[in-house]
């Protein structure tokens, strides 16, 4: 696992505004996070909701272990997790769908274990591509939506990323969801 | 689309969306002048921001399987006769949703439960409408019932059901901070309604707090009876694939091991489920944590692991547990502060609530074998109601005869020798325990150290108690079992001797080994209801020795109440052994010492203490019959009656009262009729019966209870045949063995039953014989002699059972000469006369065995007799036939008169020296007619 410091040390230039740190810390919040999820999935009988925030500190926590960092490192990172957990579902989402429609040899013994079925797959990748281009008109809100669908984060972690105030967030978020579902909507594509 | 159109487009949206629907036209008709474009955007946004409310609801990761990104397509929507309000909630077989009546015929709120897409429609409905049938008999107040079911046009089968506004079970418990008192209440609820649907044949199959909901006014509703039978039918099963879904989308923590390995389920998976939901109620957690773990794992955990012990449950912190409210990113900590504080005590008081009988109960309904558990929702319920009132339960700790079970049972072979070892490690490492005591002590070492050596030594002895003895308890039912339990005995007696020789002045383990000597004497004896060694030589010195030990014990310390139980249990032991050696004197000072210790115990009223005093009177009375002091042994017997009626009184209801009640006076009806008072001995025998039947209906499984109802019934249809109708009685009686060989085919290994069965084949014997059927009455006679050598054979000591097998014979012997096979016949009733003089030889005192050398010689008459009449004999033969005819009856007169005289002669026997009077001289008669 990657030193604590040098995350530490990437989110401390994101915070000053290297954007390229994304670069860095996406890889390795995306391999630990993806393991922590598969375990999640895995675990289907658990009665509870599964939790995507609880899986972000969760990678937090492993990662940076008892460093000592800023508030606004933490929500840099949260934001960089939320990131990497669309990227970690949306590409499940395409593998199970790739390997549906391969016919037959389905794995069964992994895709069994998973939720998601043939529609939630179709779907999170329909909405990614939805997301992608919504990002192309309104950035902030589609990330908004990443953050809080994907990463789970709270309106007030999500308001600490984006350095704006919750009212904005919650603007975002109600026009961002309209934008998506009129996007997807089989009736809007009709019209 | 530039810039600015985009920031025209959210800016109108912002504004618009805080709006009532109704100003939103007119306020884009203002603000969007002749800007068509923006106007457009504007108004789908708004409309699609409307029908999006439910739309990236939660987060992506979220576990719900038939959740789509969008909206839900049922809400705003009519199924049946029904239109969808919003959805309630989705799980594993599809979406529940609130809907109302559309025709608005009743102001009824329903819920709908959509099926999941993807299964066979036609076989659920198929099923569906054969299990509704079923389900409709279900109306209970506490159970949400099924209203109508049908497909929706595009082919989803659907039920619906009555609405429950209500909380989740445990959240609404928490939510009030219900007591642990308060929790057993609601649970007990749950229970009578699971009872009911027991009642008609409907399995829950799916039962956790999700589906027990508790409205507002406290009200208990258990939600989808049923359904899970209907969801997963045998004709749905056919695909594996649907089944493999639908098996995966039980909720496994609340899943019974023989439903994750897809064995038959029946009402036993809907109690294992039971005590999860009762464990989380009490402790806030699950006796196995299958969290975070995948579904082989958890699967595994919960059909192996133990679970965890409440009492250890609530002692435990569990950390980063997500909390179940989905805003939440905060993860709670579940504390044993949290969970006591939510059952408004603390925790120390919280786990000495749960610590011992509420565990038990708890643990045996989480048993992993569905037939260890209980047996019916009902003895559940009613073991929690016993320790609500402080009367003891049913359930007993068994985790280490659960284990030994395990390991034998894994290791069939060389059980002999597994067991040897056992035996061996425990006596091993008391021994070295002790030696660390007294080491710890010499040392004077820290305190520290000794309270871990007590600990420690206290936990092996109880390990090597339980190991030596319910190991026993548990191989004996098992075939084959004599040679494992020889190894035992001999094992366990050199340990306690080693044990005895160590325990020097530790007057609790000195206790325990008195009241291990009394298991063992049980062992080797086979007496109590043990089928056992029949040693009856090495029990008697077994229990002597505990009985030692004992004495000693209150030399010392005159108030030790346990020392007196035990002692007054191994002098039943002792008593007992004598009975069996017919040293009849000897044991009624054993039982007379044993009587007066009991009830020197100062709570003679305990619930565990009168039985056994009850016991001692009816053993006393019993000695008096076979003694020949009938009037005794009724004043004894009648005695008894009032002591268990007494009991009765005080714990009405328990059905080992009931039993002890019924025993009782099953006695006095037998000893009534034998003496020749069927009047008064029906009066007796039918209480008998009815108490038997109220035992029975206590505790339905209970094999003693059972077998008692059934010899007491024998005895009053014994009782019909021979004083009111013969063919009606014979009747009764062959219904009555028909259902012990139902008993007994359900443990063939009962010798109890097996002695039970033989006397009844007797019986009936000697009912067809009377009949002048006999042919029937010889193989019935032929079964009980088979029976009885089987008996003898298990135990060749016991004088009981000599007699037993002398006497059929002897029966038998009567059967066969009726037939016309009279060689065969006076070479049995020769041997059963031999046996019997020998015995009765050897034991003066027993007025029976004296009974039963002059019946043979009796029979033996008969039969000379029949002899002498045969006209294809000539006269000096006859008249031979006659002479021995006369010579053994003349035995017999001699026999009962000399009975008679000291006083010991029954009511029923008052006819026969007369007739015996009888016989003699008309054979001198014919004699004289003769010459």
């Amino acid at each position: 696992m990657t030193d604590p410091t040098q995350i530490t040390d990437w989110l401390t230039r994101l915070n000053a505004g290297d954007r390229r740190a994304v670069d860095l810390l996406l890889p390795v919040v995306y391999e630990d996070l993806r393991a922590l999820a598969e375990r999640e999935l895995r675990n289907e009988y658990s009665d509870h909701t599964l939790q995507p925030t609880a899986l972000v500190h969760e990678t937090y926590v492993r990662m940076l272990g008892q460093q000592r960092v800023v508030w606004q490192n933490r929500a840099h990172f949260l934001g960089v997790a939320a990131q990497a957990m669309r990227r970690i579902l949306v590409d499940h989402a395409r593998a199970k769908h790739s390997i549906k429609r391969g016919g037959g040899q389905r794995r069964l013994s992994l895709d069994a274990e998973l939720h998601y079925d043939e529609t939630h797959a179709t779907d999170l990748i329909d909405l990614d591509d939805a997301l992608t281009r919504l990002a192309n008109l309104y950035p902030d809100k589609a990330r908004v939506v990443e953050l809080r669908f994907f990463g789970g984060l709270t309106t007030e972690d999500i308001a600490a990323v984006l350095n704006v105030t919750t009212r904005t967030i919650e603007r975002h978020w109600h026009f961002a969801r309209a934008w998506l579902f009129r996007d997807l909507s089989p009736s809007a594509t009709d019209q | 689309m530039n810039e600015d159109t985009r920031h025209e487009i959210e800016r109108l949206f912002d504004q618009a969306i805080e709006l009532p629907i109704n100003a939103r036209s007119a306020f884009l008709d203002q603000s969007c002048g002749d800007d068509e474009f923006v106007r457009k955007e504007v108004v789908s946004l708004l409309h699609a921001h409307d029908n999006a409310q439910r739309f990236l609801h939660g987060s992506a990761l979220e576990q719900q399987p038939n959740r789509t990104l969008f909206a839900d397509p049922w809400l705003g929507q009519t199924i049946g006769r029904y239109r969808v309000l919003e959805r309630i909630a989705t799980g594993g077989m599809g979406s529940v949703y609130l809907a109302e009546r559309s025709d608005h015929a009743f102001d009824k709120r329903v819920a709908i439960k959509v099926i999941r897409r993807g299964m066979d429609s036609e076989d659920i409905l198929a099923r569906f409408r054969h299990e509704r049938q079923l389900l409709a008999n279900l109306e209970h107040p506490n159970i949400a019932h099924i209203i109508d079911g049908g497909s929706t046009e595009d082919h989803q089968p659907y039920l619906v059901m009555e609405f429950v506004d209500g909380k989740r079970l445990d959240e609404y418990a928490d939510q009030h901070r219900l007591t642990v008192d308060q929790r057993l209440d609601l649970f007990l609820t749950v229970c009578a309604a699971v009872q009911a649907a027991h009642r008609n044949l409907i399995v829950h199959r799916d039962l956790k707090p999700s589906n027990v909901l508790v409205t507002e006014d406290g009200t208990v509703k258990l939600l989808d009876f049923g359904i899970a039978k209907v969801l997963s039918s045998e004709t749905l099963q056919r695909t594996a694939e649907v089944t493999a879904t639908l098996e995966r989308r039980l909720t496994p923590a609340y899943a019974s091991p023989e439903q994750i390995r897809g064995q038959a389920i029946t009402t036993s998976a809907d109690i294992y489920s039971l005590g999860v939901i009762l464990f989380e109620l009490l402790t806030g957690q699950r006796p196995h944590h299958v969290e975070h773990k995948s579904i082989e794992e958890a699967g595994r955990a919960i059909c192996e692991d133990p679970p965890t012990r409440p009492s250890t449950a609530v002692r435990q912190t569990l950390h980063s547990e997500p909390g179940l409210d989905g805003d939440s990113s905060v993860s709670s900590a579940t504390t044993p502060e949290s969970i006591a504080q939510l059952r408004s005590t603390d925790p120390a008081r919280l786990q000495r609530m749960l610590h011992g009988d509420l565990e038990n109960i708890i643990l045996m309904a989480l048993r992993k074998e569905p037939e260890r558990r209980y047996s019916t929702v009902e003895q559940f319920a009613d073991d929690l109601r016993r320790y609500r009132h402080k009367l003891p339960v049913v359930a007993r700790a068994d985790t280490l005869r659960y284990r030994a079970t395990r390991f034998i049972q894994r290791n069939r072979v060389g059980v002999a020798a597994s067991i040897l070892l056992l035996v061996t490690l425990c006596t091993a490492s008391i021994i070295s325990t002790l030696l660390y005591v007294e080491t710890a002590r010499e040392r004077d070492r820290a305190q520290l150290a000794e309270q871990r050596a007590e600990r420690r030594f206290t936990e092996v002895h109880t390990l090597a108690n339980t190991m030596l003895f319910d190991v026993h308890d548990h191989i004996r039912k098992l075939p084959g079992s004599t040679g494992p339990s020889r190894v035992i005995v001999t094992t366990a007696h050199e340990y306690l001797e080693g044990l005895r020789a160590d325990a020097l002045d530790n007057s609790d383990l000195l206790i325990d080994i008195a009241a291990a000597y009394r298991r063992l004497g049980d062992i080797q004896g086979g007496l109590m209801g043990n089928p056992g060694l029949g040693e009856i030589t090495g029990a008697l010195a077994s229990y002597q020795t505990g009985l030692d030990i004992i004495k000693t014990l209150l030399n010392d310390d005159d108030t030790c109440e346990r020392c007196r139980i035990i002692g007054a249990n191994l002098l039943m032991g002792i008593g007992f052994c004598h009975d069996e050696k017919n040293q009849l004197d000897v044991a009624e000072a054993a039982f007379r010492e044993g009587k007066a210790m009991r009830q020197s115990v100062r709570h003679p009223d305990h619930v565990h203490t009168l039985p056994l005093l009850h016991t001692f009177h009816a053993e006393i009375a019993k000695l008096r019959i076979r003694q020949g002091s009938f009037a005794e042994a009724e004043h004894k017997i009648r005695h008894s009656i009032e002591l268990t009626q007494q009991h009765w009184r005080d714990h009405s209801n328990h059905p080992r009262a009931a039993f002890e009640l019924a025993t009782a006076k099953m006695m006095l009806g037998e000893l009534l009729l034998n003496l020749g008072r069927p009047e008064e001995a029906e009066v007796y025998l039918l209480a008998a019966v009815a108490h038997a039947h109220t035992a029975t209906e206590l505790t339905p499984t209970d094999r003693d209870n059972r077998r008692l109802l059934l010899n007491v019934e024998w005895l009053h249809a014994r009782l019909i045949t021979l004083h009111r109708d013969l063919t009606a009685g014979v009747d009764y009686s062959e219904q009555l063995l028909e259902k012990q060989h139902a008993l007994m085919a359900e443990d063939p290994l009962d010798r109890s039953l097996l002695r039970d069965i033989a006397t009844s084949h007797r019986y009936l014997g000697e009912f067809y014989v009377k009949l002048d059927n006999a042919e029937a009455g010889l193989s019935h006679y032929q079964r009980a002699v088979e029976m009885r050598q089987r008996l003898i054979q298990l135990d060749a000591t016991s004088i009981g059972r000599q007699r037993d097998l002398a006497a059929a014979i002897d029966m038998k012997a009567t059967a066969l000469w009726r037939l016309g096979r009279f060689e065969e016949a006076m070479v049995r009733h020769t041997d059963a006369a031999q046996v019997f003089t020998q015995l009765a030889a050897s034991f003066p005192d027993d007025i029976d065995l004296a009974r039963s050398v002059a019946v043979s010689a009796f029979n033996l008459g008969e039969l000379n007799s029949a002899l002498s009449t045969r006209e294809d004999h000539p006269p000096s033969m006859q008249a031979t036939y006659r002479r021995a005819a006369a010579e053994q009856y003349q035995r017999a007169l001699e026999i009962m008169t000399a009975i008679r005289d000291s006083g010991r002669l029954s009511g029923n026997d008052a006819t026969v020296i007369p007739m015996l009077k009888e016989r003699i001289s008309a054979s001198w008669q014919s004699d004289e007619d003769e010459t």
